[in-house]
């Protein structure tokens, strides 16, 4: 009896172990050994990781024959990684970048989800600015597993039907991290009264 | 006479015309084609210059196996490229890189020279950072022939006598973009 109770308790912790490390961040994608000692943090997006982020949205905005900038700033806000295409040197672009990061930095959710919003009431938008957001789509938290390591913020593009910054930056993650919560759904449009 | 004029003529035409070339920036090293019409500007760094800039500055950090933050403006301050290493993932490192930047943007100058002028005379510190500077070696502007095409900052390394953000950023640039005007000297110390 005292022996089949034992195995069942190792089983039961060694299942438990296994549950706690399919929560934390893939190592492969986060700051590891002394440098995040010397932070004290084990969920920062690493810098390999950010630039490979990068290069896989550029690649695609690039056969989409468009330019964009791109920024990850890491889980409290820094910036690991910015970089802007040439047909993307405006403030407009680079910025804006920046501002949906940092929206989705404040709110640890997709900024489209703000842009719904005050698209579905737009007396929001307001509130929105007063509260420092920047309620366009583009900005999402950075997942691994089911950890924030970091943030992503894209602009300059022209959005399509099957075309955006918030579709680069989450095919990004998807392609360099993995599997992404789903995109926020565009709420239907109301019909004109 | 008058064809010794012409021929005198069209020589300094051809002379003028090489000087000028060479006082402008190099065409690998900025935005050419569509990217500059649309913006109406020639004197930009471009995307693959300022990654490539990064990347050795990066390797070189390496080397000296130290970590370090990198900031590269465009000619009019806006960024162009941003990285951090793993080991300098400190606001210290990432925020005093993009001030060393903004500092070269708003002087024109080396960092550095703001930085000696307040080893020389510590009482000009306060009117420094009130002027918006940040006094400390590192950034620089990025010289393509005679030409500012865009500013860098690098923070986040501990200095020795051979090695240094300044020296990284210099060594990058050299490297990527060709020669650059001289570093400032530090002035003796008393």
């Amino acid at each position: 009896m005292r022996v089949q109770l034992g195995l069942m308790t190792a089983a039961v912790m060694a299942l438990g172990i296994v549950g706690a490390a399919a929560q934390g961040a893939d190592p492969k994608f986060v700051v590891t050994g002394p440098a995040a000692k010397e932070l004290g943090e084990a969920n920062q997006i690493n810098a390999a990781t950010a630039k490979a982020v990068v290069a896989a949205c550029e690649k695609m905005a690039g056969e989409h024959n468009q330019g964009t900038a791109i920024i990850i700033l890491d889980n409290f806000g820094n910036v690991v990684i910015q970089h802007r295409m040439d047909m993307a040197s405006r403030r407009t672009a680079i910025q804006t970048a920046e501002m949906k990061a940092r929206t989705a930095l404040t709110t640890r959710r997709p900024t489209s989800l703000r842009q719904y919003n005050v698209e579905a009431n737009p007396n929001l938008v307001g509130r929105e600015f007063s509260m420092g957001y920047f309620p366009t789509a583009g900005g999402l938290p950075i997942w691994s597993r089911d950890q924030i390591i970091g943030f992503i913020g894209v602009g300059g593009m022209n959005a399509t039907a099957d075309w955006s910054d918030e579709i680069c930056g989450h095919t990004a993650l998807t392609q360099v991290i993995g599997a992404q919560p789903p995109l926020p759904v565009r709420p239907a449009r109301r019909a004109a009264q | 006479m008058n064809l010794r004029l012409g021929l005198m003529s069209a020589a300094a035409l051809v002379l003028g015309i090489a000087a000028a070339a060479a006082q402008s920036a190099d065409p690998k090293h900025v935005l050419t084609g569509a990217a500059a019409e649309d913006i109406g500007e020639y004197n930009m760094i471009n995307g693959a210059t300022a990654r490539a800039i990064s990347d050795a500055c990066e390797k070189q950090a390496v080397e000296h196996k130290q970590d370090m933050a990198i900031v590269i403006l465009d000619n009019f301050g806006n960024k162009v490229h941003q990285f951090r290493m793993d080991g300098a993932a400190r606001q210290t490192a990432i925020g005093t890189a993009e001030m060393k930047a903004n500092t070269a943007l708003l002087t024109r100058r080396p960092s550095a020279l703001r930085m000696y002028n307040v080893q020389r005379d510590p009482s000009q510190q306060a009117r420094e950072f009130g002027m918006g500077y940040f006094p400390n070696a590192g950034g620089m502007p990025i010289y393509s022939n005679k030409q500012i095409i865009g500013f860098i900052g690098v923070g986040g390394m501990n200095p020795t006598p051979e090695w240094s953000d300044e020296i990284c950023a210099y060594n990058a640039l050299t490297q990527v973009v060709g020669p650059q005007p001289p570093r400032p000297t530090p002035p003796a110390r008393n």
